[in-house]
């Protein structure tokens, strides 16, 4: 049972700081799911390559959450594609994400790096 | 755009998923291409990239599914595992509970019976009867005269539709079937069926040319009547047969069951008849015989229909102003309210009982959840611990409990379904109409049940589950410990609930013991006559046989002559009405000078029964004054009667009645009457009724018209006597009914069949309640010793005797017990004067009652008590330290 929930946990981290980076992208507007995991390879200088895996249940869920939105939109090569959008809601979530996030790394970096702190 | 998702088919989400990874494929090997790759190996190195597509479609196709859904169906398979593990446990659990709800199914059954089950017409709500009390005359009456009946059918449509039916209590006698039958016949006015929204089983109701005086008499035939005479054959429509010697043709038949309302199943076996005025009844503006039912209109209220009805009576009753306006009073009660009044104090106090019976076993479950959740406490820590909050760990607790509710309720209606048939057959003779005898559990009734069942889960669901969740997970997880120590404030709550089953108890055992007592007054009482080896068989010889009265008489009198001839007779009478069946005979007599106890308008009501010479040497009631009645008091002779001692204690207490007159005023006036002797008294209507003032006379003097009678022969062998007294009435007249064929006992058996049945009801809610409060007090004692093994073998090490031990935990289980019955006598005090009507005899507050019960569940609480404590005495100190 605990061993189980570990993996939980690791997903669960994951998956919130996917749900951030997902938001992040739409913040500058309708994306589809082909544009965002583009948007985040590109944004993170090719570090960090979302797996469709993770991010097509990610984006359901998001949905289901009520954070974002859907609808069918055309590119401008012409394809039919869902595009995703941020709720208000959604909006609000990622202001929150944003600031926990910002308190995370400063903790993280103030453990890794103590004695340039003390000094 | 949150609820659309949801509601959208699965298929045509399952196409746009399709799409939306077609789409994201396109895209990228378009861009690949863009970017100057041979599409060819752009598409492979995109689905290369992409990974394994149905998987992708799988992981995505997870998160739509509704998650409280998931979380639901996880939390009830984990708790399917939790329950069968432990089956011991849930078996309790929902047995206990069962047990619960189906005592209040039971109850539900018998209500829905009674009051919903006995009006089976078309929308009864709005069903009344319009009552036209007379306050002039005592006893007074309370029928409808005919000349206002006609006059509101004809002139107050405005206000509803009227029927009218005027009852037979006498009897006719029915010839032309299988045999001759005393039946009732019902006189109805036109549309009655249409009325109440019936129609015949088979054939036609009444139609008009039956109301001529000129046309086809016709007759309705009851469904057991035709099962009886012509054993449910359709070929009985268009027979003749003849009433009282009146020609009728049978038109139709009702369907079973169907009564008009206010009938009893005494009141078979019926016959409908078109009721028919003649001119003399048309103008009889004195009698008050009818009983009158209306289907108001809708907006109609009762009060609005009172004022107009009253009005258009008084024109009728009262067209000169010479009589009063206060001799009588209109009253419109709905069929309805009239069930509900007659029903209200039983189906309390049964409700009363199931409930209490319910809420034992609510807090009995609940106790032993509460135990469980105790031992569980390391499983919920674990739980939290890894990161479980408190409101999921609830809801995973009550969950249990809802299937616990849920198994409960499937076996409690299980129960229920025995308990009704049960209770179906304990039902006395005159529940034996079509509402009692299909009693049965329904959807509406499965509905109640379930809504029951779910709510005792939440009652006794949640005080644990919110004690579980709020754990100490440092204490509750250190190695070692399975079981956490009992604390101050968790033994307490489980105190509190055995607190609280003893007092249920308590005061239920202390209803049931009332009901028993007052119950064996009731049998205990003396009737005044002797119900011993007595036959009893209700019989007519049919006045249209005889063309005089005296020819009548001769035949009654050889009827009891054959009859005492009969080996085995040791002798015979005859009476009409007999005592103990209910039926009322009452004449009214003006007072007479140097009368003691005379109500304010001189008229005294008294019992009435006529008799002929040998019945009260039958009956074994004594003659204390004077002489009983002789074969020279003939229909010529002078009037005569006989007083009882109630009567004389009532009117001229200290006097001697012999040789005093009277005459009567109803039911017809009569010349004077002089009084012979005086007799011990008798308790007529009903057991529970103190002896009232009754006056006999011989039945060749009979004051009503025609009754049909009951014979009452002394005999051993009943059964056999039975057969050679029908063949002799038979050998006097081919064409007499017989009735009713049963022993004096069986009458008296029957008049309190009816408590009988409330006693057996409540006696067996009590005794379950008994053995729910002491499986509680087992539990908690067996839970203490367990809890307290160490602490045992420790003081068993160190030289404390078995006695000692067993003392100390029955000691702090006694206490509890104590203070159960303590506030149980207090709880009953304020409980059982809502049984006061119920009883008999025996005071709801009867200190021998009080006691008996409190002995009861000391005696019971005991038992439950020593048999774990004398387990946790026979510890062996060295298993019990070495324990953990």
């Amino acid at each position: 049972m605990a061993k189980m929930t570990r993996y939980q946990n690791r997903i669960e981290l994951l998956q919130g700081t996917l749900d951030m980076l997902i938001m992040r992208t739409l913040q500058w507007g309708p994306q589809h799911g082909y544009g965002i995991s583009r948007a985040i390879r590109t944004g993170s200088g090719d570090m960090l390559t979302v797996e469709t895996g993770s991010l097509y249940p990610a984006l359901h869920r998001m949905e289901k959450q009520g954070w974002i939105a859907s609808g069918w939109a055309l590119t401008e090569n012409k394809q039919r594609a869902k595009f995703y959008r941020l709720t208000p809601a959604g909006r609000k979530h990622l202001v929150n994400e944003q600031s926990r996030w910002d308190e995370f790394v400063k903790a993280v970096g103030g453990v890794m790096k103590p004695a340039e702190e003390q000094s | 755009m949150k609820f659309p998702f949801h509601f959208k088919r699965r298929d045509e989400r399952e196409q746009e998923l399709d799409e939306e990874i077609r789409a994201h494929l396109a895209m990228a090997i378009r861009e690949r291409i863009e970017q100057g790759e041979d599409p060819a190996e752009a598409e492979a190195n995109v689905r290369r990239e992409f990974g394994n597509v149905p998987l992708v479609k799988e992981v995505t196709r997870d998160q739509w599914g509704w998650r409280w859904l998931e979380t639901f169906l996880q939390d009830v398979r984990y708790g399917i595992r939790q329950l069968r593990r432990n089956p011991g446990f849930s078996l309790a659990v929902i047995a206990i509970a069962a047990l619960g709800i189906a005592a209040t199914c039971v109850v539900f059954c018998f209500a829905d019976a009674a009051i919903f089950g006995a009006l089976p017409y078309k929308n009864p709500s709005s069903l009344v009867e319009v009552a036209m009390a007379d306050l002039k005359n005592d006893p007074g009456w309370n029928g409808v005269p005919v000349p206002v009946f006609l006059s509101w059918r004809d002139h107050a449509g405005s206000i509803g539709q009227f029927a009218a039916n005027l009852g037979q209590l006498k009897g006719k006698a029915l010839v032309g079937g299988a045999k001759p039958v005393l039946v009732f016949d019902n006189q109805i006015s036109p549309a009655t069926f249409r009325l109440f929204g019936v129609r015949p089983l088979i054939g036609r109701g009444f139609q008009a040319s039956d109301y001529e005086s000129n046309g086809t008499r016709a007759l309705l035939l009851s469904y057991n009547l035709w099962q009886q005479l012509f054993n449910g054959r359709s070929g009985a429509i268009g027979k003749s047969i003849t009433l009282d010697a009146v020609g009728h043709t049978i038109v139709g038949i009702m369907p079973p069951g169907f009564l008009l309302p206010g009938s009893s199943a005494a009141m078979e076996p019926s016959c409908w008849t078109p009721l028919v005025f003649d001119a003399k009844q048309k103008s009889a503006t004195g009698d008050f015989s009818l009983t009158v039912w209306s289907r108001l209109r809708p907006g109609i209220s009762q009060e609005k229909a009172r004022a107009a009805l009253s009005v258009s009576a008084l024109e009728v009753v009262n067209p000169t102003g010479a009589r009063k306006n206060s001799d009588w009073r209109i009253q419109v009660t709905p069929l309805m309210d009239k069930l509900i009044d007659h029903w209200r104090s039983v189906l309390a106090f049964l409700f009363g009982a199931a409930g209490f019976l319910l809420a034992i076993a609510c807090s009995n479950v609940t106790n032993l959840l509460l135990a469980r959740a105790r031992t569980r406490q390391k499983e919920i820590a674990v739980r939290a611990a890894i990161g479980a909050s408190r409101a999921r760990v609830i809801r995973q607790l009550l969950t249990e409990c809802l299937i616990l509710s849920g198994a409960a309720g499937a076996a409690g209606i299980l129960l229920a379904y025995w308990g009704v048939g049960w209770e179906r057959a304990i039902l006395p003779p005159w529940f034996h109409t079509t509402n009692f005898q299909q009693m049965g559990i329904d959807l509406r009734i499965l509905a109640a049940t379930v809504a029951v069942s779910v709510a005792v889960g939440a009652v006794f669901g949640l005080a644990p589950a919110l004690h579980a969740s709020k754990v100490d997970l440092v204490d509750s997880l250190k190695e070692g410990r399975t079981i956490a120590s009992p604390r101050r404030g968790r033994w307490n709550t489980q105190s509190v609930f055995v607190i609280a089953e003893v007092v249920l108890s308590s005061i239920l055992l202390t209803g049931a013991v009332l009901m028993l007592r007052s119950f064996l007054k009731l049998e205990g009482v003396e009737p005044g006559f002797n119900p011993h080896e007595m036959l009893t068989m209700r019989m007519l010889l049919p006045k249209y046989r005889y063309p005089k009265p005296e020819g009548q008489i001769a035949a009654y009198q050889q009827v009891l002559q054959e009859i005492s001839a009969i080996p085995g007779v040791a002798g015979a009478g005859f009476v009409t009405p007999l005592p103990m069946t209910g039926i009322n005979a009452t004449v009214v007599m003006p007072a007479q000078p140097g009368m003691s106890n005379v109500p304010e308008n001189r008229k005294l009501g008294v019992g009435f029964h006529a008799v002929s010479p040998g019945y009260f040497d039958t009956m074994g009631i004594p003659l204390l004054r004077g002489r009983f009645f002789t074969d020279q008091d003939t229909h010529d002779s002078e009037l005569v009667a006989i007083v009882d001692r109630a009567f004389v204690d009532r009117y001229w207490p200290g006097q001697n009645p012999v040789g005093k007159v009277f005459y009567l005023h109803y039911p017809k006036p009569t010349p004077v009457v002089h009084i012979v002797g005086e007799v011990g008294s008798v308790r007529d209507l009903a057991l529970a009724d103190k002896p009232r003032p009754e006056l006999y006379n011989p039945f060749t003097q009979h004051f009503f018209a025609e009754f049909a009678g009951t014979l009452i022969i002394k005999t051993s062998t009943p059964g056999s006597t039975a057969v050679a007294v029908q063949k002799a009435v038979h050998s006097v007249d081919p064409e007499a009914p017989i009735s009713q064929i049963e022993t004096m006992r069986e009458v008296l058996g029957k008049s309190v069949a009816e408590k009988r049945l409330y006693l057996t009801l409540v006696g067996v809610f009590a005794m379950l309640a008994l053995v729910l409060a002491a499986a509680g007090i087992a539990g908690t004692v067996s839970y203490a010793v367990s809890q307290r093994k160490h602490e045992v073998g420790i003081r068993m090490a160190l030289g404390a005797r078995r006695l000692n031990v067993l003392f100390m935990i029955v000691g702090q289980v006694s206490t509890l017990v104590v203070v159960g019955i303590v506030l149980g006598v207090v709880g009953s005090l304020a409980f059982t004067r809502f049984i006061a009507s119920q009883l008999y005899g025996v005071s709801p507050t009867d200190p021998v009652t009080f006691v008996v019960a409190s002995l009861i569940l000391i005696a019971v609480a005991l038992l439950a008590c020593y048999i774990p404590a004398r387990r946790a005495a026979k510890v062996d100190p060295m298993v019990a330290l070495r324990y953990e």
